[in-house]
């Protein structure tokens, strides 16, 4: 612990990867908390797998024709909400295929992504650090681009909250109120594609969906109102990826991993804590 | 009839596939009526609620609130959906649910203003709710969620209450006391509910609307087995309402 916040102040990697982890914290904590009450968190793992899609693209372009200014990270951003309006599309139109085009996008984009990444010349470590994540390889112009995604999401997703609650906890009433449903479920899942983006650059393609549930799933233990488990919501997160990195650091432990299974595993304690106290 | 219709319905068919669900349908409701919109499972109640709140679109005929199309005069009408539509543990408290009704009446985005919450503590206090407000949705009983949800609907202001199966997996005890809510509310909105229950509050229904693909009106005090038999089909266990809740033998 000492020598993880003595190595903070030293090395500028850790700073980012502190940093990175508090603005996905944010992201994470509201949107995640409407995914999770309107029970669509396997839209989240869809959309999170189809990224590897646009990040394979972007990683292909960037080396074979030399777009070194198309970064991983915006083929992630266009690949994520490309899948979030098809499947938002798709559930609004026909109810009844929604999981098959859910199925459909998380593997035809990381089919995308795996050809992409093996026609690119080279070492690919990349494709690890796309599925499991790396946050220590943060760079200063990702931090900026989670940055700006981080504002966009968080300041839509409070701003419209009245609506977002009333669309997620009865779609028919809120379409009598005038408000326009397939609109604001759309914006939703748009909102959780560039959640997804953010927390990919922390724990990976194959981990985001645990990020954006299990720190919900912790705080609605101790919550009863939406915005009451955002925020707590959000601390657990933060804690989680603090400790997460902190416990990671000394044995040289793949950070994505360890966060996880704090997460999990303080999901568990609360869980069980929680049916014990109740019996 | 000497009343101006605010709800009109002609000559209405409509159907989700090829088969109809409601045929040649016709229908007046006046201001400060209560109707009571009855019909078997499938009969199309909820359908012909769902085209008056503009929900559904007819496929032949029309139908008219205040001379015009029911969605734009949403605002005007309060809607109560079926209690086992909703997540029951979703994380929300009453007044963020009155809150709810307030949406479409104000600004677009951002918080609430304090006129929104006034007329939302108002419709709760109205219905009895008011002391109960902080409550998580998962804790309220059933007839608390119903009284809940019609504060909802009474958030808005509107001039026409509409409620689906305000009534079901209710006790009798509960249920008068809904019923008196609704009476009240009566004095001032035109209220219209559908149920599938052949209820018999005729102390507080003015008409009874029988909706089965066809629809046709009977004065409340029509209401028998032979005709209950007809509109449901074969033989029907009736509860009597001519007496008191309480006495023994109230199964005729």
């Amino acid at each position: 612990m000492a020598e993880f916040i003595s190595a903070t102040f030293e090395y500028p990697f850790l700073q980012y990867a502190l940093l990175t982890g508090l603005l996905a914290s944010v992201a994470c904590g509201i949107i995640g908390s409407y995914i999770v009450t309107r029970r669509i968190t396997y839209i989240g793992g869809g959309i999170a797998h189809s990224v590897l899609g646009g990040m394979g693209a972007a990683y292909f372009l960037s080396v074979v024709y030399k777009w070194s200014a198309f970064q991983p990270l915006y083929g992630a951003v266009i690949a994520a909400l490309i899948a979030a309006i098809v499947i938002g599309l798709v559930s609004l139109r026909a109810r009844q295929r929604e999981d098959t085009v859910i199925g459909a996008v998380w593997a035809i984009g990381m089919a995308i992504g795996i050809i992409f990444i093996s026609k690119t010349p080279g070492y690919n470590e990349n494709l690890m650090s796309y599925l499991f994540g790396n946050i220590l390889m943060v760079t200063p112009s990702d931090l900026w681009l989670i940055g700006i995604l981080d504002i966009i999401v968080v300041a839509v997703g409070l701003l419209f909250y009245n609506q977002f609650l009333a669309v997620c906890f009865d779609e028919e009433f809120a379409r009598v109120r005038g408000i326009n449903v397939e609109f604001y479920y759309l914006l939703l899942l748009c909102l959780t594609a560039l959640t997804v983006v953010i927390l990919v650059t922390v724990v990976g393609i194959v981990m985001v969906i645990a990020l954006l549930t299990l720190p919900v799933a912790v705080a609605s233990y101790f919550s009863k109102t939406l915005w009451r488990t955002m925020i707590l919501a959000t601390i657990f997160s933060i804690l989680f990826t603090f400790f997460g990195l902190t416990i990671s650091y000394t044995p040289n432990l793949p950070a994505g991993a360890t966060i996880i299974l704090l997460a999990g595993a303080t999901y568990l304690l609360v869980a069980i804590g929680n049916a014990v106290i109740r019996r | 009839m000497s009343d101006k219709a605010i709800i009109s319905v002609e000559k209405l068919s409509f159907s989700y596939n090829s088969a109809p669900v409601l045929e040649d349908v016709n229908v007046l409701i006046n201001e400060k009526d209560f109707i009571w919109i009855v019909g078997p499972n499938g009969g199309g109640k909820t359908t012909l609620l769902k085209l008056m709140l503009g929900l559904l679109s007819p496929k032949k005929g029309k139908i008219h609130v205040f001379d015009k199309s029911p969605a734009d005069v949403r605002s005007r009408m309060g809607y109560m959906p079926q209690v086992a539509n909703l997540d029951p543990k979703f994380p929300v408290n009453a007044l963020d649910i009155a809150m709810m009704g307030r949406l479409g009446n104000g600004s677009r985005f951002g918080p609430f203003r304090d006129r929104d919450r006034e007329a939302a503590e108002r419709a709760l206090k109205e219905t009895g709710m008011y002391d109960l407000r902080f409550r998580p949705f998962s804790e309220l009983s059933g007839g608390e969620q119903r009284r809940l949800l019609i504060a909802r609907a009474l958030a808005g202001e509107p001039d026409i209450l509409l409620l689906d199966e305000p009534t079901a997996n209710l006790d009798l005890v509960v249920e008068k006391e809904l019923f008196k809510i609704l009476k009240r509310l009566n004095e001032r909105l035109t209220v219209i509910l559908v149920s599938h229950e052949p209820a018999f509050v005729s102390e507080f229904v003015k008409r009874v609307i029988c909706v089965n693909r066809k629809v046709s009106e009977h004065p409340t005090c029509e209401i028998d087995g032979e005709f209950m038999g007809d509109l449901y089909g074969g033989e029907l266990r009736m509860i009597r309402h001519d007496r008191r809740v309480g006495d023994k033998e109230n199964h005729g």
